[in-house]
């Protein structure tokens, strides 16, 4: 199962890889400490270097940028460039460093594990590794941060990453049945670091109704198959239709959350308020190298069916471009604006918006 | 899935206005208000416009361009010339289209009284009408589910007779396998069913596989060059129907997306199939308004099955198992018992499982010495 890069956003560079599991399937967030430094050999250099080189030939979504990516490591290997690197820390920071600067792809990276990493690289996790990720899931109620009502009857859902849809949906039920009745709502990805492109597809499902719209594609090289996102058909709870949507976005906004913004922007169904987002359109998946390395390769693309690109590199721009911390005041102001002119032949509820905004402009 | 760039009518897969047939409406009236009697000039025009839709909108160019041959010539020859009324005119195109193209969904159709004009995408209050009026109908017959039933040695057996909107539908269905959840082998009865919509079909068939989604088959359309993937769904409310036998029941009368429901489920190895062969409908359509009096069933479209990469259509879907429709749920039945019975490990639950085998399999023969 092709994941996207997933993870809390904590602002440190190793971490923005997405704290996977090593192995192709559906991990889950795993808020992992950095882990204890240790040294590296030259063999084990060795082995990494070619390791990464050799999956990414044969499967990074971009051939050609494969091939670049392994002229450019190799003249580096040939300029002894990694020859002094002893910590496996700097030598994965380093490496991914290099592969980005040809690439340019934030999800690509190399990443290093203290503790051993499985020798088997099993093709379905076991359901005692299925209960642990779920239980990890669970205990972050599946990025389910907090919904809320805010001021003027606007809601708010703060959601911290996209999850497993299978495990998550019914959270997700919840959280959209529980702001059914507001005017008008915030959907909050300043601190969602992507996740489940099934959960995508079914949070934006809530926010239409009628005949399926198509959402997004997924390319992927391995198989060469073209792998079409859809709005749900059938969804428990209420959806969310005929009110105004506003989607907040911080840098750190990346990957499976620049889709549901990416999608939602597109398909003009919300209002992106905030900074441009991270830009990390390939999913992918991790692979074990040795012991205790491994590289995330993106595997795919995102082609958006309106725009027939993504947002790679570039992120996605909002509508409002506001620093982020601002984002949530200013998206409340908008939206109360637009609740009082479809209030505006009620004087009762026109009061109370007005009150609602003086109150919410004045904070 | 609606497909209406010309024809707001609501897109089915379905054949001979067969939702008329899947769930109750009110019967046309006949003979209100009769059209004026054909002359040379309104023949031709019907067959100039029939002739157009199939050329750009036919499942089948090639095909098409071969129905627009044989028409002309027909018309060249005068074929058409004795022919006065309506409906003789509806029912000869249509057998003279159908002679080439050999297709049972290709229809003309004509209407005593006028039809309505869909030249305009509906209007909002419009599109809330037709819906409340669909929601109602379909309300009246829950939406296709007959029956839930338990029977004896724990098999469940549900019996459902079209595919409805799985907006509207999906909780009566979420509760129906919520029902059924606990018993040890499923039976589908699907010999009265006529079809529907494609998304409800994803629907389904998303109950009888696990969280990982699987890619069923593909829509393509003509009209627009399109193709839209159906995939099961990540997430489904209530239970879903896991590592326990599933068969399937079926009958010539098993058309369309029931058809392509069970095709689905046999091509993924996940239900035996028992019964006869199914109707052959496999390309979905449009109903499209030619003028006051005529529409056309055209098929636009086909779906491609993501393991065979072909479809059903004409062949019908073979059952694992073929025995006549009457025969059919207690072929299945029996069947399940006997597979429950080699895996049932407790002697107590043996017993009553043996004991409901033996009942069940003298039902059967009772039924086929009748």
């Amino acid at each position: 199962m092709i994941r996207w890069i997933n993870g809390i956003a904590i602002p440190t560079l190793a971490l923005t890889l997405g704290l996977l599991l090593p192995c192709q399937s559906q991990s889950q967030i795993i808020a992992e400490e950095e882990p204890p430094d240790m040294t590296v050999t030259p063999a084990m250099r060795t082995e990494v270097i070619e390791g990464v080189l050799r999956e990414l030939k044969k499967s990074y979504v971009f051939p050609d940028v494969a091939k670049k990516i392994e002229e450019a490591v190799n003249a580096r290997v040939k300029g002894k460039e990694y020859e002094q690197i002893t910590s496996a820390a700097v030598f994965a920071r380093t490496l991914t460093e290099h592969l980005r600067a040809v690439s340019h792809d934030k999800h690509l990276g190399v990443r290093y594990f203290a503790k051993p990493l499985p020798s088997e690289r099993r093709q379905q996790p076991s359901s005692a590794e299925l209960e642990k990720r779920r239980r990890f899931a669970a205990a972050r109620n599946f990025g389910f941060e907090r919904v809320e009502r805010l001021d003027g009857n606007v809601g708010y859902l703060e959601l911290r990453g996209f999850m497993s849809a299978d495990v998550a949906g019914e959270t997700a039920a919840a959280a959209m049945t529980f702001l059914a009745n507001t005017d008008a709502l915030l959907i909050d990805l300043r601190q969602n670091g992507g996740g489940d492109p099934a959960m995508v597809a079914l949070l934006c499902s809530y926010l239409f109704e009628g005949e399926p719209v198509h959402l997004n594609d997924l390319y992927f090289r391995p198989t060469n198959e073209t792998r079409q996102w859809w709005t749900m058909s059938y969804l428990p709870g209420k959806r969310y239709v005929g009110k105004p949507v506003y989607v907040l976005t911080s840098k750190r906004t990346f990957s499976a959350a620049e889709e549901f913004t990416y999608n939602l922007k597109n398909l003009k169904r919300a209002i992106i308020v905030g900074e441009i987002t991270g830009g990390g359109a390939h999913p992918g998946g991790s692979h074990r190298l040795n012991d205790h390395f491994a590289v995330f390769i993106p595997v795919g693309r995102a082609i958006n069916p309106i725009t027939k690109t993504n947002w790679e590199g570039t992120g996605v721009k909002p509508d409002r471009e506001i620093a982020a911390a601002l984002a949530l005041k200013t998206a409340h102001v908008e939206a109360l604006k637009k609740v009082a002119e479809r209030w505006k032949d009620d004087p009762e509820m026109l009061g109370s918006i007005r009150k609602a905004l003086l109150n919410v402009q004045s904070q | 899935m609606l497909h209406s760039a010309s024809s707001s009518v609501h897109l089915v897969l379905l054949v001979c206005g067969l939702i008329s047939g899947a769930m109750p409406i009110p019967a046309q009236e006949p003979g209100k208000a009769a059209a004026p009697p054909l002359d040379s000039a309104s023949r031709r025009q019907v067959i100039d416009s029939v002739l157009k839709l199939l050329r750009e909108t036919y499942v089948y160019p090639e095909v098409a361009q071969k129905m627009e041959a044989a028409i002309r010539e027909r018309l060249r020859k005068g074929e058409y010339e004795d022919i006065g009324e309506g409906n003789l005119f509806a029912q000869r195109l249509t057998k003279n289209l159908q002679d080439v193209s050999h297709d049972k969904h290709l229809e003309v159709e004509y209407s005593s009284t006028a039809l309505p004009e869909h030249n305009k995408a509906p209007s909002a209050a419009e599109k809330a009408k037709t819906r409340e009026a669909y929601r109602k109908r379909g309300e009246a017959v829950n939406w296709g589910f007959e029956k839930v039933e338990r029977l004896s040695g724990n098999i469940g057996y549900l019996d459902f007779r079209f595919f409805a909107d799985p907006e509207l539908a999906g909780d009566t269905l979420a509760s129906a396998m919520n029902f059924l959840g606990n018993t040890d082998a499923l039976i589908l009865d699907l010999r009265n069913n006529g079809g529907g919509q494609p998304t409800m079909v994803a629907v389904v068939c998303s109950y009888f596989f696990g969280p990982k989604p699987v890619h069923l088959s593909d829509l393509s359309w003509r009209p627009d060059n399109s193709t839209q993937q159906y995939w099961t769904m990540p997430y489904v409310p209530g239970k879903r129907y896991l590592d326990k036998d599933v068969y399937v029941l079926t009958s010539k009368e098993t058309l369309s997306a029931a058809e392509g429901f069970a095709y689905d489920l046999k091509t993924h190895k996940r239900a035996t199939l028992i019964g006869e062969t199914t109707a052959g409908y496999a390309h979905p359509g449009s109903n499209v308004r030619i003028n006051e009096h005529y529409s056309v069933i055209v098929p636009q479209g086909r779906v491609i099955n993501s393991v065979t990469k072909t479809d059903w259509e004409g062949t019908g879907v073979r059952p694992d198992i073929e025995v006549p429709a009457p025969l059919a749920l207690k072929t299945a039945h029996v069947a399940a018992l006997k597979k429950a019975l080699q895996k049932e490990m407790a002697e107590k639950r043996s017993k009553h499982v043996r004991a409901a085998l033996v009942a069940a399999q003298k039902e059967l023969d009772d039924l086929k010495n009748k």
